[in-house]
């Protein structure tokens, strides 16, 4: 399978990078784009659709994942991908996270297998594991990890080009 | 964190209240994946004040369906609610749960009180007029909530996933459960709902979730406030 869609987890303190994502980001991508980020979450919404080419939607359990549109987790929530849609759960935080960048990459790590993209701006303990299972099953990863933001989009760029 | 806190109390409070070592179990397997404390959502609560009661009293009695009610922290939340807005003496609220034991920590109404004290301050956001503390009696490391708030509350076993509507509500209230049906789980469970609701009744849902997999959702319209709020129009 190509890449099929994008995961973006973004730890606390990471907004920036997020923020500068979406400013930058071309408005001809053609993956969806899944966000699980701590922070405010219609806020955040409303900040980042000021930002960026691409519509912004918070996600509603069941949602159905679309191509050319960025999904943003709301706060509180575990943020999980099934085939097809995405589902939100009101689970315990995992490593003192909700949403866990971890649960994000592991669920579509199992949906999607080598379709998903995994992305992680953050330094704490949550996301890294998430994208080893993404690794293990065929994924393609980048951990930011004090990287400049222009790094990530010419890696999503390349996933792009190589999806068409 | 707070809820990991939460659900580990509550775990460990179990054996107390019920003897039952096989309901116990599964209802641990449950309290694992929740156990949010009693107004941890109190923009929902203040917009139930404050928006849904002056519907609700237009009617001579109300009738509130507390579905999927777990542990029944939110349906003694709306009981005190509805107490404090003069409404909960003509108000029958029916609590179920597909989980029995659950439903007996429920109908218990017996929590742990160190879980109780922290919700003090969402109490007072949700617009609570007296002190959550005199809701409840302490009695050693336990809360025991007023029997003046369970006497209009009805506990029953329904099953979302098999049984069908067993009355018609004002109001319906089912908040993040159904984030754990799967999409035709919670179909079926959307058109018990609609079966159980008169014109104008309505539908709270959790601040996550959305009408889309409901079979009937044109059917109704959001209110202002508070938030995931429908009505039924037709």
């Amino acid at each position: 399978m190509g890449a099929a869609l994008v995961l973006l987890g973004v730890g606390p303190g990471h907004e920036g990078e997020l923020r500068q994502l979406c400013w930058e980001l071309s408005p001809e991508f053609p993956l969806p784009i899944v966000v699980a980020a701590a922070g405010d979450g219609e806020a955040l919404r409303v900040l980042l659709q000021s930002l960026s080419p691409l519509p912004i939607k918070q996600v509603e359990d069941k949602d159905p994942i679309l191509p050319r549109q960025i999904h943003i987790g709301p706060p509180d929530y575990h943020l999980l991908i099934e085939k097809g849609w995405l589902a939100l759960d009101a689970d315990r935080p995992e490593k003192g996270a909700r949403p866990s960048c971890d649960a994000l990459f592991a669920s579509a790590a199992a949906a999607y297998a080598d379709g998903a993209v995994g992305v992680l701006f953050g330094d704490g303990p949550d996301g890294t594991s998430g994208l080893e299972e993404i690794r293990r099953r065929g994924g393609r990863t980048l951990a930011q990890r004090g990287r400049p933001v222009s790094d990530v989009l010419a890696f999503l760029a390349e996933v792009a080009r190589e999806a068409v | 964190v707070r809820a990991e806190a939460d659900g580990e109390e509550l775990a460990a409070y179990c054996p107390r209240v019920l003897d039952d070592e096989a309901a116990c179990e599964r209802l641990l397997l449950r309290l694992g994946r929740r156990g949010d404390g009693m107004f941890h959502d109190p923009d929902f609560l203040l917009g139930l004040r404050q928006e849904v009661v002056p519907i609700l009293r237009t009617h001579p009695s109300v009738r509130i369906w507390h579905a999927e009610c777990g542990t029944g922290e939110a349906v003694y939340a709306t009981a005190i609610v509805l107490l404090e807005e003069g409404l909960y003496d003509r108000t029958r609220i029916y609590a179920t749960d597909g989980n029995e034991a659950a439903l007996a920590l429920a109908r218990a109404g017996r929590y742990p009180a160190a879980q109780l004290e922290r919700d003090e301050d969402g109490y007072r956001r949700a617009g609570g007029r007296s002190a959550f503390a005199e809701y409840y009696a302490v009695e050693g490391d336990t809360a025991v909530m007023r029997p003046l708030l369970q006497g209009r509350i009805t506990f029953g076993v329904s099953d979302l996933g098999t049984d069908a509507s067993f009355n018609e509500f004002h109001l319906i209230l089912c908040r993040d459960a159904l984030l754990s049906f799967n999409p035709p789980l919670a179909e079926r469970a959307f058109g018990v709902f609609h079966d159980s609701l008169g014109r104008f009744g309505m539908l709270g849902l959790g601040r996550g979730e959305s009408l889309r997999l409901h079979p009937q959702r044109d059917a109704y319209e959001p209110l202002p406030r508070p938030a995931k709020l429908f009505r039924r129009l037709r």
